[in-house]
């Protein structure tokens, strides 16, 4: 599957960090299949415009999450995932991604109610959030 | 010297880019010859092939060419021995095209010829005169070396025209002209051995240089 | 092994010394090199090339069959043809490959029998990058390749250079002072201001190791000014380069941003001033 990926140079974050974002999405989403391999590391780098090192970057984190293996002289594979592990990982992601917003929410006195809302509005499908 | 003989064909063609020069100082040399005889053929001839020659190691490119060989796998001194090589040969072509028009001139103008011991000791003498001049263009550029090959070529015609009457000088000059044919080839082997000598000092010089 | 190393490297020459100097550029990676007109980069490069000799220290450079330079201006006789050029050129390199030369020269729009006197600016600059890519040269040195360039032309530079490191076993050495060039290529950069080596890291970490500062001058106090590269003070405040961690002294009304590579060069470079 065409595997795209777009990084801004000026929204503030690491070219690093946006590669690796975009990447970790399309392995999780399965569009790069198990043992796949993903462009290497120069190819990306010449093609994106940004330096050796950035792209060598992103591919070095994905390999410390585990999501893929980095062989050298031959490329970058997706590695096969225990999907329990994978899961757990997310989960605890979105468990301190949680206890932040909650602790922003104390600083304001916002109440559960308004929050499950916050959560609601961005849990709606994609479409509707669109047209909003 | 695995270097050598590419070095001595990007010569050829650092030389052959100046083939329309070169061209012309032959046009010229033929002129003077035919306007005033055969005797000036040397000497004209001798005055241009110095200023060819001396082209290759000061041109007005000098410095892209050391920027170029700087970037190439080759050795300082092959660029020395290069540029004399070269030089030498460039030199008896010039000896032997003076010596020709000389001998054209002479005939058409039914004017004694010049010998083989004429050409030998031009040869020499320009090679004597190469061999003093080169070193002060690798040590010190084109304007400087121009100015030392001035100086030294017009004492040399300098001191011909005011002291060519002095009997003693003319006597000298004679013998190393005509009279004698080994003394021809004396001075062309002095000039052999000045170049070897001159070749060793430019070497030093140029392999010590910043460029 | 790296393509190049200069290590302690001390050249004395009227009343300014450059170094002592080291400078690496890694193997299979862009090291740019970058300082202003007059800090030493272009004599750290004939250093490099042994165009200059060294007063001290050492340099090792991968042989020259297997480097290619490009300097702001061809390095070739005027009167010379593209063709000519590669044959004067080709009997030094047993790698050279004609049909690569040739290929080169069509991409650059260079005619083999057009003068190098009558090339512009920019194919100057590519008909050396043919050179040099046409004889499997792993490490290209380049020397203020951009200067008096187009932004077309530059941007066809960077796009070779990219192609070119798609080879692992490739690496360059940009020294420009037009930094802009390198924010997308360059993996490593050199700074040099007067003679000596003030940074050399990873693009990413020299930029984060500074910040841009504007501040009031109220809190411009004696203990911070000696903090501030390149102060520049004017009539409404101050602007300078901090390193980040001493942006932590700073007042309320100052504000420290990410630098651009240009930015850290010239307030490097820059002394002070007062309005």
């Amino acid at each position: 599957m065409q595997i795209d990926i777009v990084v801004s140079k000026t929204s503030g974050l690491p070219i690093y960090e946006q590669i690796k974002a975009q990447l970790k999405a399309a392995i999780l989403l399965g569009h790069i299949a198990e043992g796949e391999a993903l462009p290497s590391i120069r190819g990306l780098a010449r093609d994106l415009q940004v330096s050796i090192i950035t792209t060598t970057r992103a591919y070095s984190d994905l390999a410390a999450e585990g999501l893929v293996t980095n062989v050298p002289g031959k490329g970058s594979y997706v590695l096969p995932r225990n999907a329990e592990l994978v899961r757990e990982r997310v989960l605890r992601e979105i468990e301190e991604h949680f206890a932040e917003a909650v602790t922003q929410a104390r600083l304001v006195d916002l109440s559960a109610a308004e929050l499950h809302a916050v959560l609601d509005a961005a849990l709606t499908p994609s479409t509707e959030q669109e047209q909003s | 010297m695995r270097d050598l003989a590419p070095m001595l064909r990007l010569d050829l063609l650092t030389l052959v880019a100046s083939r329309k020069m070169l061209a012309i100082y032959v046009l010229v040399v033929c002129f003077l010859v035919a306007v005033n005889g055969a005797l000036v053929a040397l000497p004209m001839i001798g005055v241009a092939s110095m200023m060819v020659c001396l082209n290759l190691f000061g041109t007005i490119e000098n410095h892209r060419l050391t920027q170029l060989y700087g970037s190439l796998p080759l050795r300082r001194r092959t660029v020395m021995v290069s540029h004399y090589a070269v030089t030498a040969v460039l030199t008896c072509v010039f000896v032997l095209l003076g010596a020709l028009a000389a001998g054209v001139a002479a005939w058409v103008r039914a004017e004694p010829a010049v010998g083989v011991a004429e050409g030998v000791g031009t040869l020499g003498a320009l090679l004597l005169v190469l061999a003093l001049v080169t070193p002060a263009y690798v040590a010190w550029g084109t304007r400087t070396g121009g100015l030392v090959t001035l100086v030294v070529v017009a004492t040399v015609i300098g001191g011909l025209l005011a002291f060519g009457d002095n009997p003693v000088l003319a006597g000298a000059l004679r013998g190393l002209a005509g009279v004698g044919p080994e003394a021809s080839w004396w001075v062309l082997g002095a000039g052999v051995l000045a170049q070897a000598a001159s070749l060793v000092v430019s070497i030093g010089v140029y392999t010590r240089q910043d460029h | 092994m790296n393509p190049l190393e200069l290590t302690g490297v001390i050249k004395r020459r009227d009343g300014f010394t450059l170094g002592p100097l080291d400078l690496v550029v890694p193997r299979g990676y862009v090291m740019g090199f970058v300082g202003a007109n007059g800090a030493g980069k272009t004599t750290t490069i004939k250093i490099a090339l042994g165009l200059v000799h060294a007063d001290e220290g050492s340099v090792r450079l991968v042989g020259h069959d297997r480097v290619g330079v490009v300097h702001d201006q061809p390095a070739y006789v005027g009167k010379w043809t593209a063709a000519q050029v590669g044959r004067a050129v080709a009997p030094f390199h047993p790698a050279w490959d004609p049909e690569r030369f040739r290929a080169l020269l069509d991409w650059a729009g260079i005619e083999p029998t057009r003068q190098v006197k009558e090339l512009s600016r920019g194919m100057g600059m590519k008909l050396q990058l043919a050179v040099a890519l046409s004889h499997a040269a792993e490490l290209l040195i380049l020397d203020e390749p951009t200067s008096g360039l187009d932004p077309l032309a530059r941007s066809e530079l960077l796009e070779m250079l990219a192609d070119f490191m798609t080879d692992e076993r490739h690496s360059v050495l940009f020294s420009t002072h037009i930094t802009s060039d390198l924010e997308k290529i360059a993996d490593y950069v050199t700074v040099i201001e007067r003679g000596r080596v003030v940074a050399s890291t990873t693009r990413d970490e020299l930029v984060d190791s500074y910040r841009l500062v504007r501040g009031a001058a109220s809190e411009l106090d004696a203990d911070l000014r000696p903090l501030v590269h390149g102060l520049r003070e004017h009539g409404v405040g101050w602007q300078g380069l901090m390193a980040t961690e001493d942006t932590v002294s700073l007042g309320r009304r100052a504000v420290a941003e990410v630098p651009t590579l240009e930015e850290i060069v010239v307030h490097l470079a820059k002394e002070p001033r007062h309005a």
